[in-house]
């Protein structure tokens, strides 16, 4: 955390002990600044708070709870107070399965937008940076997976009890599912770094930075990333909401988490013939796929204004 | 220009070919088309043989995918293999179920671009208005909800007033099961009527997300333009607001969304697959889950031709478009 976003601060190159000195005041003002503008965003602050309980509700929420979720009740009990969200077909507590599925679906969304954005990052800024046939190379693949329908290649990985039995170490599958999602939704945050890189590595702090020796790993990491983390930050943010989604979506097709797994989506395509006569059984986890989706939007549009320079002033 | 687009579209053509095989190769990874016919009840040997002949299963793979670019070059696309619906022409299908998807997807792509735009325009104009906080809070509702609910919601209260419409006597007016395959009949009011009950919760469906997407990009690119330098000099000089708003700053706002919605329906010829499986429109997206489902490979192939060239030309499109829109952007 030396070195953050500005190009006034990035161009001391190699650190003597008082560039060093200078980059962490530099870079702390900024952050300051950042946080500042982010926590004004009032949307922003009631997303994260908001995302906060949620992910407390999910992993804690188990321990906390009365009813374990597996044991069972009268089914399609309405919600009470023993049963705020009633009980589904087969007797099971909701409250009890609606913790296990939000769980479950936050594991995917924060395993993806890790996965997509380490390999996002990698792949765009060496495609930027060193160019020539290497970019060839990477932005061809990008096309081909552009190209080849995303559904053939999760009916493969889902299909395949090999890689399930290989990544799920015996069973479950929410972990193919979420290598699914993070090979397919790296693409767009690759291409926006390889444009920003591409332009970057033609600014006078890289020369000065090459011309004073330093490895190609220290430029791109030290001198060209820096300046693109309120990009990647914001497009990992973005990305959990996406997967969340997406998870739901293959769920309703039938590629998504299968059984003993489970995720808010897979929930929701369980119950929706019963849309009619037990509507929160349908609700309840469509409510909360919102809630997550809808929080993580909001923080990560407070933090691109926050991020965003020629922002004067945050108003929300 | 001209040579830039007859290279990129040459470039393309390997392209085509690796992804035909890579997918290809994917389809054979699921298993064998015929596995589940097999398991249905006991097959004699040369039941199973003559079944293996006739899909060219009995082939190496290499083989199989030779003779299947042959053929395709040639304008043969293959057959269905799987026994039930085995031998019939997957060209024809394609075809078929891409003029379903080009009837749903371009009037809600028009009305999702018109919608977007403008809203994202008034938007940026009246920032932190009122109208632009409930433009805002319903987009990024939009954007939060998956779009299997929504339809679902959609085609419960459209049976819902189906029932109301019945109890005082109407017809019932939503069509939740695509559109009539033998096409609309009867009088111009008639047809009007199945028409829009066929047509009306699918667009609104596909036109939710769409509009959540083009209004806030709008609303960012017309922002950035309001603000830039050109616009502050045409207002300073004394250009009145209505022009410099609208010669000025949306002339050069239009720029990004114009390359967005061409990539983006360039991505949508391959089907909504969500909105044609809940509405029963048998469409692209409806066309590749079920020939994944019981692994057809031509049939995946079919689909993935004619979606690649799509996506290619759209892509094309884009960039061609932009270069014409900026012409600092320059083409090589």
């Amino acid at each position: 955390m030396t070195e953050i976003g500005s190009p006034v601060a990035a161009p001391t190159g190699p650190s003597t002990g008082e560039a060093s000195q200078f980059d962490s005041t530099a870079a702390r003002k900024q952050w300051q600044v950042i946080l500042r503008r982010f926590t004004r965003h009032k949307a922003a602050l009631v997303g994260l708070v908001l995302f906060v309980v949620l992910v407390l509700f999910a992993f804690l929420g188990g321990w906390l709870w009365k009813h374990p979720y597996d044991q069972t009740f009268r089914r399609y009990l309405d919600p009470t107070g023993d049963h705020p969200f009633g009980t589904d077909r087969l007797g099971f507590d909701m409250v009890a399965q609606i913790i296990r599925g939000t769980q479950f679906s936050l594991q995917i969304a924060i395993f993806v937008a890790v996965l997509s954005t380490i390999i996002g990052v990698v792949l765009g800024s060496l495609a930027g940076y060193l160019r020539g046939w290497v970019d060839a190379v990477i932005s061809r693949f990008i096309d081909l997976i552009l190209v080849i329908p995303s559904l053939v290649i999760a009916a493969v990985l889902v299909r395949n009890s090999f890689v399930a039995s290989v990544a799920g170490g015996g069973g479950s599958n929410w972990v193919v599912v979420a290598l699914y999602l993070g090979l397919i939704m790296w693409l767009s945050i690759a291409r926006v770094i390889r444009g920003m890189v591409l332009s970057l590595r033609e600014k006078e702090f890289v020369e000065a930075a090459r011309a004073l020796g330093a490895s190609t790993s220290r430029i791109v990491f030290r001198h060209i990333l820096p300046n693109t983390i309120d990009v990647i930050i914001v497009n990992a943010t973005l990305a959990i909401a996406q997967a969340v989604l997406l998870e739901a979506a293959l769920s309703f097709i039938g590629l998504g988490v299968q059984s003993p797994d489970t995720s808010l989506g897979l929930m929701i395509s369980l119950n929706k013939n019963e849309l009619t006569l037990h509507p929160w059984l349908f609700f309840t986890p469509f409510i909360f796929i919102v809630l997550i989706s809808l929080s993580v939007n909001f923080i990560g549009d407070g933090l691109r204004d926050a991020f965003d320079p020629r922002q004067k002033r945050v108003k929300a | 220009m001209f040579r830039y687009i007859i290279r990129r579209l040459l470039i393309s053509i390997p392209l085509l070919i690796v992804a035909s095989f890579l997918c290809f190769g994917l389809v054979n990874a699921m298993g064998d088309p015929l596995g589940e016919w097999k398991l249905q009840k006991p097959r004699t040997p040369a039941e199973i043989s003559a079944a293996y002949e006739r899909t060219g299963y009995n082939k190496p793979f290499f083989e199989r995918y030779a003779t299947w670019a042959g053929d395709f070059v040639t304008g043969d696309w293959g057959e269905s293999v799987v026994p039930g619906n085995a031998g019939r022409p997957v060209k024809d299908e394609v075809l078929k179920a891409f003029g379903v998807t080009l009837r749903l997807i371009l009037g809600a792509e028009i009305i999702a671009l018109i919608l977007g735009i403008a809203v994202g325009v008034i938007g940026a104009v009246r920032q932190y208005s009122i109208f632009d906080y409930i433009a805002t809070g319903i987009s990024f509702t939009m954007f939060s909800m998956p779009l299997f609910c929504v339809a679902l919601v959609l085609k419960a209260g459209g049976i819902e007033l189906n029932n109301w419409l019945e109890s005082i006597g109407a017809d019932r007016w939503i069509i939740t099961a695509g559109p009539p395959g033998d096409g609309f009949s009867g009088s111009i009011g008639t047809q009007v009527f199945q028409y829009t009950g066929a047509y009306v919760l699918p667009t609104i469906c596909l036109v939710v997300i769409q509009f959540a997407l083009y209004s806030r990009f709008q609303r960012a690119s017309m922002l950035d333009t309001l603000n830039a330098d050109y616009v502050r000099t045409a207002q300073a000089k004394g250009v009145s607001q209505g022009r410099a708003i609208f010669k000025h700053a949306f002339r050069n706002a239009l720029i990004p969304i114009i390359t967005v919605s061409s990539l983006n329906i360039g991505a949508n010829f391959g089907g909504a697959v969500i909105t044609e499986t809940v509405f029963g429109w048998s469409g692209m997206g409806k066309f590749l889950v079920e020939a994944i489902t019981k692994i057809e490979p031509y049939q995946v192939l079919g689909f993935m031709m004619v979606t690649a060239v799509f996506i290619i030309v759209f892509n094309l499109i884009a960039d061609v478009m932009y270069a014409i829109l900026d012409p600092r952007i320059r083409l090589d």
